[in-house]
């Protein structure tokens, strides 16, 4: 079935309608920018591998809706995700506002250990910003998140983006058997953890 | 070596050099398409048919070699049969699935160079049989080799598979709580499967295809049972209904995306509408891609050169779900998350799932205030109707309906009636059309418009009326002048439907006809299926009928069915079984066969079968149901009851059929004497008395 990745890691892109979601995601896993070349392409999740500290890292990139419309139906899209890149335009101030609004959602609501990338898109078109880069790497900085400008028509900082997601994902870091699912493991983890934590509280109670 | 066995295995090397030329072949034709300038979709699926078509020769080519190879190396000397062996290479599984692949392929490609007018092609029929036949081709092709598959499943571990998986079936049915998972069980016989037996041919994921296949048919309706979610399901296909007559605009699909078709995104729809009718839950995830893939071929087909990112892509599912109108949708989701393979949920399967998902919930809530506010003349709220009569006399009525247009000529659509709904009571109207594009084609109708202000209720019951069908077939389109209901077929999947052509395209000039028709159905039966009748001819019809029913050629047809039929209604309304409500209007319509029931039930004791569930199918035999004898039996039962009462003194020397009101009166005396409610009806109470009197009366004469 050629539709399997094996074990491959969600990530969910976020952020408001326009910023350029499908086109980061299509040039990293197709390294092409559709600017009305060829033929149509589809949303849909993408996937590619990515090899980092001598593993195959494999990723599932699911492209959402980000219409006001659908915002509350969010969850349904980032549920299982391991990753989350949030996406805005640096030459619309609104959509990175809408992107803060993410962050907080995704901080709220996400797993302990998602990942969380804040993105400023459509870099090349530097002469038409409102978002200073300054003002999101303060905000990144503050919350934990990696930060990155890119290019989806260039490709600049595209394959920087993914490696360092790779590279942040906990299942990359921890030492699992070869042979075993490393998602499992990482899950499996966590939810132990999660067990203790309820169990200290209970019994603090 | 025998003779023989070296003349074979000459001959594989010619089946060699046979493929590899064919090979060769297929290249130089690759090589002469790249060389065209023009690079669009029927290129990208010409050159993906060669590359198929040399994958699968190198597929045979390969077989052949390991053959001649493994002779080789055993010196010649093992035994093999070359017809045998060119029969297993022929259903090796890779050459049919690539094989099944072309077929698609071609099917696709025939399709779009029909859509942009090739001039090389063929009628539109012939391309459209074409097309019918390969994908009908692909699928056996693929059916059969998930039979062999299957076949060898079950018969594994001498035949205990078969055993162990028909007793999970039947566990699973009882809703037995201690066995494991559907999913579980599945991967645990593939696993076992795949370790003992020596099946190199198939892969894990061909063995779960297989075995969900057999097993799922069987259990399905159990499975549903366990996620059924039926007020959540009415909701989302209460609001499908209340927006069927959206627009794409409203929904916000972008003005580069919208599809110009009459019905927009009709193969997204259709392919929509057939989700509930798979039972396994990977056929339903790739009928939901399916129609994902068909929303982007339709947008490219308008915009070739176009990104539909998701942001795009789900505002077009939304139209494409509410226009399908599923009304099990949320249970076929959870069917769907709950019994299908996890591995497909983090792929482009599971992707389109979860877009469908979303959809639901966004149609769930769903509200009026949520839909772009449309220019006034995009919100259509006209409706095209074919039975001017009965919507004028509705109109007339309802206040918040109007007539908009008495009269309108529908230029290139030929007028369709569905048979079932003529007779059917519930149903208001039975009329769609087919679009022919040919001007010849004409059909009257007239508009009618909606009042914006309709209530809850109100709006209820458009939608029950209009916008709330079982047939997969059918659409309302977007007309500039309204919408209108059409169908993109005239051959229904659902069975039991007999539609009416009607040539003229005059619903109500040719109402007779169809009566008629309708009635010589019911009254002799009628064999085939999906049948689409020209009202016109009822050669066969009327033969069977005279003979059946006994009626001299001297009569007319039009006058013979109708003074029986007008007899049977009369008859049945005399022996209170058939309402006073309903019209004595000459068809043998659904209410009228209920009352042949209860005169079965009645009078000849029959309480065997319930017809009930299947009195709104024409095409079955009605033996059981009506028939010269029966037809016969009514007539003397009335007859017998009026001679009773004649006897006890009330008579009368009309004629109790043509002028039924006196035998009303007569039967009114009679329970006004009796002190039984005077209802003019032979009831059960009325003719018990009758009886009962009549009993008496008799024992005095003979005591006399």
């Amino acid at each position: 079935m050629t539709f399997v990745t094996p074990n491959a890691s969600k990530i969910v892109i976020l952020g408001d309608s326009g910023v350029g979601k499908t086109s980061l995601a299509l040039r990293f896993t197709h390294n092409e920018f559709h600017d009305l070349e060829l033929s149509t392409v589809g949303a849909k999740c993408f996937t590619k591998s990515v090899h980092v500290a001598d593993k195959d890292v494999h990723f599932s990139i699911w492209d959402t809706a980000g219409q006001e419309r659908f915002q509350s139906l969010a969850p349904i899209y980032y549920r299982n995700s391991r990753a989350a890149i949030i996406v805005y335009d640096i030459t619309q101030k609104k959509s990175f506002h809408e992107a803060e609004r993410w962050v907080d959602e995704m901080k709220r609501h996400g797993d302990e250990d998602l990942v969380i990338a804040l993105i400023g898109n459509k870099s090349d078109l530097n002469e038409y910003r409102e978002v200073k880069m300054k003002v999101a790497q303060e905000y990144a900085l503050k919350n934990n998140l990696i930060f990155l400008e890119t290019s989806a028509k260039t490709g600049e900082h595209v394959e920087d983006l993914f490696m360092k997601i790779a590279e942040m994902l906990p299942s990359v870091h921890a030492k699992i058997p070869e042979n075993l699912d490393h998602n499992f493991g990482i899950v499996s983890i966590s939810k132990l953890e999660e067990k203790e934590k309820r169990k200290e509280k209970k019994n603090c109670c | 070596m025998s003779q023989q066995e070296k003349v074979e295995y000459k001959s594989l090397f010619a089946f060699k050099g046979n493929s590899e030329s064919i090979i060769e072949s297929l290249k130089d034709d690759l090589k002469k398409l790249e060389k065209q300038k023009k690079k669009d979709q029927i290129y990208n699926l010409k050159k993906d048919i060669i590359e198929l078509k040399i994958e699968k020769e190198k597929f045979r080519l390969n077989r052949v070699v390991q053959k001649i190879q493994i002779i080789q190396k055993n010196q010649v000397e093992k035994k093999f049969d070359v017809q045998e062996f060119l029969r297993q290479l022929n259903t090796n599984r890779d050459v049919i699935f690539t094989q099944a692949k072309i077929l698609r392929l071609e099917g696709e490609l025939l399709e779009l160079s029909k859509k942009n007018d090739d001039p090389n092609l063929l009628k539109d029929k012939k391309i459209s049989q074409l097309i019918v036949i390969r994908n009908k081709i692909a699928s056996s092709l693929k059916k059969i080799q998930e039979k062999k598959l299957i076949d060898l499943i079950l018969s594994f571990n001498q035949g205990k598979t078969k055993l162990i998986i028909d007793d999970y079936i039947q566990n699973f049915n009882q809703k037995n709580l201690n066995i494991p998972p559907v999913r579980d069980f599945i991967n645990q016989i593939t696993s076992e499967y795949l370790e003992l037996q020596d099946d190199t041919e198939n892969q894990e994921d061909d063995v779960k295809i297989a075995l969900e296949n057999y097993i799922f048919p069987k259990i399905y309706k159990t499975c549903l049972e366990q996620v059924l979610t039926k007020e959540k399901d009415d909701i989302i296909f209460k609001k499908c209904c209340s927006f069927a007559n959206i627009v794409q605009e409203q929904l916000h699909i972008s003005p580069k995306i919208q599809s110009s078709e009459l019905i927009p995104f009709i193969d997204a729809i259709s392919f929509m509408k057939t989700l509930p009718f798979s039972s396994t839950p990977t056929d339903k995830l790739y009928t939901i891609l399916n129609a994902s893939q068909a929303i982007y071929n339709q947008i490219s087909s308008r915009s070739p050169n176009i990104t539909v990112g998701a942001d795009d892509f789900v505002d077009v599912l939304n139209f494409v779900i509410i226009k399908a109108g599923i009304s099990n949708l949320r249970t076929t989701i959870s069917f769907i998350n709950e019994f299908c393979d996890e591995d497909f949920l983090n792929t482009e399967l599971g992707y389109y799932l979860v877009s469908v998902d979303l959809s639901a919930n966004f149609i769930e809530n769903l509200s009026a205030d949520k839909l772009q506010k449309c220019s006034l003349n995009v919100i259509n709220r006209n409706l095209i109707v074919f039975e001017p009569t009965k919507f004028k006399e509705l109109a007339s009525k309802t206040p918040y309906m109007k007539i908009q247009t008495e009269t309108f000529i529908l230029e290139g659509y030929q007028l369709y009636s569905i048979a079932e709904w003529n007779v059917n009571v519930i149903k208001f109207f039975s009329t769609f059309v087919y679009h022919t594009g040919n001007k010849e084609d004409k059909v009257k109708a007239c508009i009618i418009n909606f009042d914006s202000n309709t209530t809850e209720s109100q709006q209820a019951l458009i939608n029950k009326m209009f916008f709330s069908f079982d047939i997969p077939e059918l659409y309302l389109a977007e007309l500039p002048e309204g919408n209108i209901l059409i169908s993109n077929s005239t051959s229904f999947t659902s069975d039991n439907q007999t539609l009416f052509l009607i040539p003229s395209g005059d619903f109500e000039q040719d109402q007779p006809l169809i009566n008629l028709n309708l009635n010589l159905i019911r009254l002799v039966g009628n064999s085939e299926k999906n049948l689409i009748r020209k009202i016109e001819k009822i050669e066969d019809l009327e033969e069977k009928f005279r003979k059946d029913y006994q009626i001299s050629k001297n009569i007319p047809i039009n006058q013979a069915v109708n003074d029986l039929v007008l007899e049977l209604q009369v008859s049945l309304q005399h022996l209170d079984l058939f309402p006073s409500i309903s019209k004595i209007d000459g068809v043998l319509n659904d209410v009228t066969l209920l009352g042949i029931q209860g005169f079965k039930t009645r009078f000849l004791k029959n309480k065997g079968k319930q017809t009930q569930n299947k009195i709104s199918y024409l095409n079955k035999r009605i033996d059981q149901e009506l028939n010269f004898n029966l037809f016969s039996q009514i007539k003397n039962t009335l007859q017998n009851i009026c001679s009773k009462l004649s006897n006890l003194g009330f008579s009368t020397d009309h004629n109790v059929i043509k002028e039924p009101s006196f035998l009303v009166e007569l039967i009114k005396h009679f329970q006004v004497s009796s002190n039984i409610f005077p209802d003019g009806r032979l009831g059960i109470k009325t003719a018990e008395k009758i009886e009962e009197l009549f009993a008496i009366k008799s024992k005095v004469k003979s005591k006399n």
